[in-house]
């Protein structure tokens, strides 16, 4: 915790004036503007006293941001606390300062983190007050521009309250790594189910219980079921109240393939398309939306990055590489997690392939950054092409209410460019 | 309305004050009444249903216009002292300008800068008290919109940041919900947030008061003092002028507040009586004309002031201490004139012709110029300014005794000293008119001077008549009297428009009087004229200030004549007081405290303050000393302690002082640990535990000075837990006191010597990484 005064140009200014009020009201026999210059003098001296009193007291926490998505608010919250017992505080502004060092060997916890700088742009948070022993909650929205694994290092709450003329900030350390999820495009809203056409994933029965419509046995009746689900006839025949039991269907299944197993040099670049970074994060993009569209329209959804390993993550509760094919919101920020965290910088395994075990009854999408590889996946699989973005965008009349036809085609993906 | 959207409407007041006080301070109440509605209206315009507002171009070309309109008005200034006037009225027209415009943060940081511009323009025109009065009230709002606008403007900051942020990400990203999934920027505050603002605002105003006038009174004023003496800026203002300027004419006052009140009474038998004619009061005298910037201007002749001093014993009102050591002829009869200040506080003594002795209740210094015979207070000689003071007054004195009081002889002039050729040429033109015999008939008896001054009486009186005649107009309104460039005021005055107020009077007489050889000057102070029969005395009021002529009429003889014509004195006779001046009483003593306590506050009152304070002080601080000596002596005594006994009782106190510092240490510091750790055991073991406790206090003051102290509500291990995160060695440091604290606290066990040692070194550990500054893992 440091606390600094810092130069002001309000102040510079005010203070240039003072002077200049001073030398006027020594060579001018007006005791009104001596006056003058003692109450402008006055004002510098209580602009420091009060608000380098006011910080004293003051101790900030910044909640950790769980995850952020590309191009959405990423809101930071701040808790404020104001210690002093009888001075209260107002004006305050949070803002992060620049990561000092990125971190490396020396914090291999966060070793592989971006500062945070390179992500978003600067912005700042606001408190009015804050009361004698009192805590508030103030906030920063930042829009992170860049997906990937990010660090925020230290913040610094300022002031310049009473007059403006002096500010005083007292900085915070606080290291916490962040996520920035790719960002979510707009898809077709038939493109999967025209890739699921043909019934590889199709609709059975489930060996667990569920809210399907199809018989899966009975059981005893528990309190809260309802009178619909008894099994009248087996009242009837005087073995106990039970209830009927219905199967769970299992909706299609997607596995989506990202193929990362091309070095971004060695790339294939159009000359006047996207750079080879670009293509990689726009395949990224497509995989992303491919998988927030399945989970949106009810598919189990799975992810395999093919020819990368995450790198440096401690998070050992979902396979780096892949991950197994589900259904869920959590499990979906899994895999948004796992696309977030890949690192286009690593080492690249250009033999690597779909595991068998991803060869599981599901529709494949792989989705690659220059040119379709047909040989990473089974036959029957679908390869979309990073270039294909455009073709794969809903049209604006379905991403938004339907009053026009033009794609949706954003400015940036979200990507290092 | 909340506390930040108050901000608007305090502007707005704080700019409608500064006009007023601007306008007060040059006494331009016409552009008040006119630019006052506008800034009120500019509220409705642009903050009503509409919203309308001027656009930056039209801004702009209003500005344009403005600043041409200054320019020219510059070019026309006849006086460079007229600058801050224009300056201040080019600001204030800015000023509607920008109310009328669409307001940003830096337009209302522009519009606050640009009223205290023009509250410093009007300061460095006036000082009376009135605008002291609306400078004060101006700084204290002043004060509380900078307040508000230090919060309105960083949520304005913040909301324009987000903005542009969510812009962006809506063209970049085309997140068209960027908007609605942003939090808008809303105020976040605590408990009692009015109550706390108005309190600092208020603790703002009262200690800026304090500094301010603490500052005020150590200011150094030597440079200050000095043009205090050479111009007349700072002296109040109460129609009185010891300058007569034909270039303006705001300064001219038909205020009926009292200045000061006049008792009249016969010297041999003291009784208080009204005398036969108006007082003519002198207060300053001026001889010639400058024509370069039109005012007239004392005797260039250097004649040492007599220097004359009151002693300030009680009785010393009837004693008089006489203004020259040489005889006065007593055989005229001599009056006593009484001057107590109802509102005036200055250094000019006034007086009626011809003084001949002063007395005063305090100890005083007095100039007394035997040219003129004027009195003056010496400046720095007593603090504050007179409140009364008593002369002793011959209204028709003897040659003799002019002589006396004289001292030296003028030379006789006989040319034309008139230095501007239009007023000459119309004079000799007048004269012969007239006819009036300008020329000095030669004496029968030889006695050519006689026959000047009977010819200096002739003419001025001729003179004095014409302007006293039907073809001449009393008023104090000026508003058709155009200066025409490159005619001087007097010809004006005289050949075009031949209406004017006192000093044009004056000055008419006395140019055309000089510019036929007459030597004549002119005389400014009050004309006592208007008698309370209840009270006894002369109610001098500031519309009682005059300007009058004086011929020269024998060697030490002058002739008091008064061309203002005859009516106008009737007029002023006229009791024309209102209701509201029953109550002026209260502003007037107000006002002279501000006058004379502050407005005149120089060098020489500095001094007799600080040295009043110094004595004042060490009186009290010798009484402490002697107090303690004596009780310390006693104290000796009583124990016979003998020589060393006084060190020794030193020592003993400075030790008590010490117990009682570090017992008062020592329990606030358990209390904090009774707090901190939830202990509530009283007995030994308590005590045992608190003791070793003792390093809880500095571990958890060594989180705090990192940033990661530990809240009230979760236990140490939680905390430890909920730094690990954030700063892995410190957690891991205080993970391990941690545990150390929960044997202690709770196991009731003694952790040994080795404990202890351990404990030391991991409290040093917390500290040592605390003062490295910054987390590192």
């Amino acid at each position: 915790m440091r606390r600094r005064y810092h130069l002001h140009l309000p102040g510079i200014l005010y203070v240039a004036l003072t002077l200049f009020v001073g030398v006027a009201a020594a060579n001018r026999p007006n005791n009104l503007l001596v006056w003058v210059f003692g109450a402008m003098l006055a004002g510098v001296l209580i602009s420091g006293i009060v608000s380098g009193g006011m910080l004293m007291g003051i101790r900030g926490t910044r909640f950790d941001p769980r995850r952020a998505v590309v191009g959405e608010p990423l809101v930071v919250r701040y808790a404020v606390t104001n210690r002093s017992r009888w001075w209260p505080v107002f004006n305050l502004h949070m803002e992060e300062r620049a990561v000092r060092t990125t971190p490396s060997t020396d914090d291999p916890v966060h070793a592989g983190c971006a500062a945070w700088q390179s992500a978003a742009r600067p912005a700042d948070g606001w408190v009015l007050h804050v009361g004698p022993g009192d805590t508030v909650h103030g906030e920063v929205v930042f829009f992170p521009e860049r997906r990937g694994r990010f660090l925020f290092d230290r913040f610094r709450i300022w002031t310049t309250f009473p007059f403006g003329l002096v500010r005083k900030s007292v900085t915070f350390d606080q290291r916490t790594e962040f996520l920035v999820h790719p960002r979510v495009l707009p898809l077709r809203d038939d493109l999967l189910s025209s890739l699921t056409r043909g019934g590889l994933g199709g609709f059975k029965l489930s060996s667990r219980p569920g809210p399907g419509e199809d018989y899966f046995g009975v059981r005893e009746y528990r309190p809260g079921d309802s009178v619909r689900q008894i099994a009248w006839k087996r009242v009837a025949m005087g073995q106990g109240i039970v209830s009927i039991e219905r199967s769970s269907s299992t909706p299609p299944r997607v596995r989506v393939v990202l193929n990362l197993r091309t070095a971004t040099a060695r790339l294939r670049v159009a000359e006047n398309g996207p750079n080879a970074r670009d293509l990689e994060e726009r395949a990224i993009a497509i995989a992303a939306s491919v998988i927030a569209l399945a989970a949106k329209q009810g598919y189990e959804v799975g992810l395999t990055i093919l020819g990368m390993a995450l790198h440096g993550h401690a998070d050992t509760s979902f396979s780096l590489r892949r991950s197994p094919i589900r259904r869920g919101h959590w499990h979906v920020e899994k895999l948004m997690s796992m696309l977030a965290a890949v690192d286009l910088d690593a080492d690249r395994d250009e033999q690597a392939h779909l595991p068998e075990a991803d060869r599981d009854r599901a529709v494949i999408v792989a989705v690659h950054p220059d040119r379709a590889a047909p040989s990473i996946a089974p036959e029957g699989a679908w390869h979309l092409v990073a270039t294909q973005l455009e073709t794969l965008l809903a049209t604006r009349s379905e991403a938004e209410d339907g009053t026009s036809t033009a794609k949706a085609v954003p400015a940036r993906i979200g990507g290092a460019t | 309305m909340n506390l930040v959207e108050r901000f608007r409407l305090s502007a707005l007041v704080l700019v409608l004050f500064a006009m007023v006080a601007f306008c007060l301070g040059i006494r331009n109440i016409p552009l008040l009444l006119l630019t006052l509605p506008l800034g009120i209206l500019s509220w409705y315009v642009t903050e009503g249903p509409r919203g309308w507002a001027i656009s930056r171009t039209v801004q702009n070309i209003l500005l344009l216009v403005l600043l041409i309109w200054a320019g020219v008005e510059a070019s026309r200034l006849p006086d460079s002292s007229e600058t801050m006037g224009l300056l201040g009225r080019f600001v204030q027209w800015l000023l509607l300008v920008k109310l009328f415009g669409r307001k940003s943060r830096r337009d209302y940081a522009q519009i606050i800068s640009l009223s205290a511009v023009l509250v410093m323009a009007g300061t460095l025109q006036a000082v009376d008290f009135a605008f002291a009065i609306s400078v004060f009230i101006y700084t204290g709002l002043a004060v509380w919109t900078v307040l508000l606008y230090q919060l309105w403007a960083s949520r304005e900051r913040v909301r324009e940041n987000r903005s542009r942020a969510i812009e962006t990400a809506r063209q970049a990203f085309g997140n068209a919900s960027a908007t609605t999934l942003t939090p808008p920027v809303q105020a976040v505050f605590g408990r009692s947030l009015f109550w706390q603002f108005r309190s600092v605002g208020a603790a703002a105003m009262a200690l800026g008061l304090v500094l301010s006038f603490v500052i005020f009174l150590i200011f150094p004023r030597e440079l200050a003092d000095l043009a205090r003496r050479d111009a007349q800026f700072g002296a109040p203002r109460v129609g009185f002028n010891e300058e007569v300027r034909l270039i303006t004419n705001k300064f001219i006052s038909d205020s009926q507040r009292e200045v000061f009140s006049v008792s009249w009474s016969d010297a041999k038998r003291g009784e208080t009586m009204r005398f036969a004619e108006p007082l003519y009061l002198r207060g300053s005298v001026q001889v010639r004309y400058n024509r370069e910037n039109r005012r007239w201007e004392k005797s260039r002749r250097n004649v040492a002031p007599v220097d004359i001093s009151t002693t300030g014993e009680p009785d010393s009102f009837d004693q008089f201490q006489p203004l020259t050591q040489r005889p006065i002829d007593e055989r005229f009869q001599s009056y006593i004139q009484r001057v107590t200040m109802r509102s005036l506080a200055s250094d000019v003594i006034f007086c009626a012709w011809a003084p001949t002795g002063i007395a005063c209740a305090e100890e005083r210094h007095f100039d007394f110029d035997p040219s003129t015979l004027l009195l003056r207070q010496r400046p720095g000689s007593g603090e504050g300014r007179l409140y009364s003071y008593a002369i002793k007054v011959q209204p028709f004195p003897s040659e003799a005794t002019v002589a006396s009081l004289g001292r030296q002889l003028r030379p006789i002039s006989r040319e034309a000293g008139f230095p501007v050729e239009t007023v000459v040429d119309f004079t000799n033109q007048l004269v012969q008119r007239l006819k009036i015999a300008v020329d000095v008939p030669a004496a029968a008896d030889g006695n050519d001077s006689e026959a000047l001054w009977q010819r200096n009486r002739r003419v001025s009186r001729a003179l004095a008549e014409w302007l006293q005649g039907p073809e001449f107009e009393y008023t104090t309104d000026l508003g058709q009297f155009v200066q025409v460039t490159g005619e001087d005021p007097i010809y004006s005055f005289l050949a075009r428009y031949r209406f004017g107020h006192c000093e044009y009077f004056a000055s008419a007489l006395v140019a055309m009087c000089q510019s036929l050889g007459i030597e004549s000057r002119i005389v400014t102070g009050y004309l006592a004229i208007e008698y309370d029969d209840s009270a006894n005395e002369y109610i001098v009021r500031e519309s009682n200030a005059h300007a009058w002529a004086e011929v020269r009429v024998g060697e030490f003889s002058w002739m008091r004549l008064d061309p203002t014509p005859a009516a106008t004195l009737a007029r002023l006779q006229e009791r024309r007081r209102s209701w509201a001046d029953s109550f002026r009483w209260i502003y007037d003593r107000l006002e002279f405290f501000w006058n004379s306590q502050i407005v005149t506050f120089d060098s020489g009152s500095q001094a007799a303050l600080a040295e009043s304070i110094t004595g004042a002080w060490q009186k009290t601080f010798r009484g402490w000393i002697e107090t303690a000596q004596t009780a310390l002596k006693r104290l000796n005594d009583f124990f016979a302690f003998g020589q060393a006994g006084t060190l020794w009782l030193g020592l003993v106190g400075f030790a008590v002082v010490l117990a009682v510092v570090a017992v008062i240490s020592v329990r606030r510091r358990l209390a904090r640990l009774r707090k901190a750790t939830g202990l509530t055991a009283r007995g030994a073991a308590g005590r045992r535990i608190l003791r070793d406790l003792g390093f809880w206090l500095d571990a958890l003051d060594a989180l705090d000075a990192r940033g990661l102290g530990k809240p009230e509500w979760r236990t140490p291990r939680a905390h430890a837990e909920a730094i690990a995160d954030l700063n892995t060695p410190v957690a891991a440091t205080f993970a391990e006191l941690v545990e150390l604290y929960y044997l202690i606290r709770y196991s009731n066990r003694d952790i040994g010597p080795d404990g202890h040692r351990r404990i030391a070194t991991l409290v040093a550990d917390l500290r040592s990484s605390g003062r490295s500054g910054g987390l590192r893992r």
